[in-house]
């Protein structure tokens, strides 16, 4: 079974994040970068899926030079291949999915995995965009896979349940946490990652379908109002909850 | 200051980690230092008596109230200041490990203790000296306060700079902020040359603020405090390495605790068989030819890592045939897996511990290095023999380990607490301590009485009476 895993380059999660003098990308310095956590479980599942089966695994991701480091850690993690898309940096989910698509209609993948979404940016469009353009069945937030010749059995989680989902291979599989326990990656394989090759071509270039204005750190959670408790002040509560906060 | 009376809002305080349960009838919540420096006296005049509350995570009882009313600090949690140039941080209390982690993140600083529970609040934290991984390459919260602020049982105030007040040999007089003097001796004594965290801290010409520190919480209430914090190393490099065989782990410890080592960890924490085997079920990636396991960590920088790695992995190979299977971390999200996985096992403990309904028999001992080996083998035979089942692990890069024995039974429990002594007098007969960092509380105090004679310990309730002379502040805590 030859697999495809598209994997994304984002700040490591603890780190604490601040928006660049643009306004329009986060501050780089200082930031560390790691493999988004989602891509995590689906490289996992990709590298059960080739122990039990076979074939190869190939680990893609589009991006600058930089991205280099992501493709070493799946390496180190067990992958086969590692390809870099190299271009601009990735906002615009059409762009990533164009270049992905081109990759795969090359290689021809029985599976596609990828993380439902990718912390950075949290678009979630790349399962769907990617099934569309390929012309595949893509299940998306996928917590529990099995695959039998070419029948994909998946199961989903959805508000306040689960959703059993069949369809053929070849398909695309997006994962969500809980599909498994992504292994520790170790010393000799992370050494050994270092000096093996990368896969280097070049980004198509696209029109942005979509194009970021502007982003801003959250607003922390509104401190509360004090008030003494008279009879008064009960009627301005009502008046606030009913006019400020719109609650009633 | 908030008042609870209603035992169903605040049953949660009347216990902590180690599950020894107290009782109380108030719960007080103050909101300004005033509230507290009013409430002391007034618990002089009426003789009424106060168990200071923190998080709730320390493992000895010592914020388990005893019938005393119950003082909450939880209102004293803001971070005041950073002062990046000089590298202090000040804070109050109530501020947990994990706010100061994430405050600094990005800083280029950080503050170096570093215990396993990072929901502990730093009042805690310096009521008994905490300490944790990488104590044994920065020591314990001690050698980071530079400044505390604190009410004193009888209700006045000191605000106690580090470098200060002295003993004069083994004398203290001094005086409160309001003109008090207070004065005492300090017995003649040579604490044990380990990590230590039993009784108060003694030593000739001591700094006054050094006797707060691991005081848990007896001689006063510290309010807020100055942190001295350090330049954050560039990267680190924390690694799992697998053990096949009891000798080849010392050697490896001893390797690297040398001088001539090619790497030198600032972390050395151990895990033994029993524990590999309980994470096993959650962990498979755990190889099964391991019968131990060193978690060690390693500062870098860019430049340096790769050449680090190598350094690492040429070690492990030299001293177990399991290096292939060693396991790295190097992002913050791969070193917090590593902790997790160090943080699941007392977990896993205390998960089976409320399984069969026994409390926690936990040592906190710690022995000079030159007898650390010989201290385990003797722990494991006598485990062994009297058929117990017992998890290992601990610091060992402090020679400080955490043995615990899992019971089923109260008649297993006796027999258990007897070999439990005797672990625990064996380390003091090796000149090591009862407790290297958990404190004494209102559970380890027969403890304590191992380690130190009569004598001793009524020259610390001296110490207690001079502070506090009507019992008003944490009764019960190590007396």
């Amino acid at each position: 079974m030859n697999i495809l895993v598209c994997v994304a380059r984002v700040p490591d999660t603890a780190t604490k994040i601040m928006v660049g003098s643009g306004g329009k990308a986060i501050e780089q310095n200082g930031v560390k970068y790691v493999v988004n956590p989602y891509d995590e479980f689906a490289l996992e599942e990709a590298l059960r899926l080739r122990e039990k089966n076979g074939g190869t695994v190939t680990a893609v991701t589009i991006g600058t030079d930089a991205n280099v480091d992501v493709l070493r850690t799946s390496l180190a993690m067990g992958v086969d291949k590692a390809m870099l898309i190299k271009g601009d940096e990735p906002t615009d989910s059409y762009y990533v999915v164009a270049n992905i698509a081109k990759v795969a209609k090359e290689i021809s993948p029985d599976l596609i995995l990828l993380g439902k979404q990718s912390v950075d940016y949290d678009s979630l469009q790349l399962p769907a965009m990617l099934g569309e353009m390929l012309e595949m069945p893509s299940v998306s937030v996928v917590s529990a896979l099995t695959i039998e010749g070419d029948e994909v059995k998946a199961e989903r989680d959805i508000e306040g349940g689960k959703e059993q989902v069949a369809c053929k291979l070849p398909a695309i599989i997006s994962a969500q946490k809980g599909l498994n326990d992504p292994r520790y990656p170790k010393l000799p394989d992370i050494m050994k990652a270092k000096s093996k090759p990368i896969d280097t071509r070049e980004a198509e270039k696209t029109t942005p379908k979509t194009s970021i204005l502007a982003i801003e750190i959250p607003s922390k959670a509104r401190a509360g109002k004090v008030m003494e408790a008279t009879d008064e002040n009960i009627d301005e509560v009502v008046r606030l909850l009913n006019q400020e906060a719109k609650v009633i | 200051m908030i008042i609870k009376t209603n035992l169903d809002e605040f049953n949660e305080y009347l216990t902590d980690a180690s599950c020894f349960t107290g009782y109380s009838e108030s719960l007080y919540i103050p909101e300004s230092k005033g509230e507290i420096v009013e409430l002391f006296k007034r618990a002089n005049s009426e003789g009424f008596s106060i168990t200071i509350s923190g998080a709730g995570t320390g493992l000895t009882g010592s914020r388990v109230p005893l019938g005393s009313i119950i003082l909450s600090m939880e209102k004293f949690n803001s971070i005041k200041s950073l002062a990046k140039n000089e590298k202090m941080l000040e804070v109050e209390s109530f501020v947990r490990l994990t706010e100061i982690q994430d405050y600094l993140e990005g800083s280029g600083l950080f503050y170096p203790p570093n215990p396993t529970e990072k929901l502990a609040t730093i009042g805690g934290n310096i009521g008994n000296n905490a300490s944790g991984s990488r104590t044994y390459k920065y020591g314990a919260t001690r050698k980071y306060i530079d400044f505390l602020e604190i009410i004193l049982p009888s209700g006045d105030t000191l605000d106690l700079r580090r470098g200060e007040i002295f003993a004069n040999g083994w004398h203290f007089d001094f005086c409160s902020n309001e003109g008090n003097r207070i004065k005492f001796d300090l017995p003649e004594i040579s604490m044990p040359s380990v990590k230590h965290s039993a009784g108060y801290f003694i030593e000739k010409n001591m700094d006054l603020i050094d006797l707060f520190i691991g005081a848990e919480g007896t001689l006063g209430l510290i309010v807020s405090a100055r942190l001295k914090l350090l330049p954050a190393p560039q990267e680190v490099l924390g690694a799992i390495i697998f053990f096949d065989e009891h000798n080849k782990m010392y050697d490896f410890l001893n390797y690297v605790k040398s001088i001539e080592a090619a790497i030198s960890p600032r972390l050395i924490e151990f895990f033994d068989d029993n524990s590999l085997e309980l994470l096993r079920p959650a962990i498979s990636q755990i190889p099964s030819k391991a019968v131990y396991a060193l978690w060690i960590e390693v500062e870098s920088d860019g430049e340096k890592a790769d050449s680090d790695l190598e350094s690492i992995y040429q070690v492990a190979q030299k001293f177990t045939n399991l290096a292939d299977e060693t396991w790295l971390a190097q992002s913050n999200s791969e070193h917090k897996r590593l902790a997790e996985f160090r943080h699941a096992l007392p977990l896993a403990v205390y998960e089976k511990i409320q399984q069969y309904k026994q409390q926690k028999l936990g040592t906190d001992t710690a022995v000079p290095d030159a007898s650390l080996k010989a201290y385990h083998e003797e722990m494991i035979s006598l485990f062994k023999f009297n058929e117990l089942e017992y998890v290992i692990w601990g610091h060992i890069g402090n020679s400080h380990f955490h043995a615990n024995i899992i019971t089923k039974t109260n008649e297993e429990f006796e027999n258990a607490k007897n070999i439990f002594n005797k672990i625990v007098a064996r380390a003091v007969a090796l000149g090591g301590t009862v407790s290297a960092e958990h404190g004494i509380g209102k559970i380890k105090k027969d403890y304590l009485k191992m380690l130190y004679n009569n004598g001793v310990i009524n020259s610390f309730r001296q110490i207690k009476i001079a502070f506090d002379r009507n019992s008003v502040l944490n009764i019960g805590n190590i007396f």
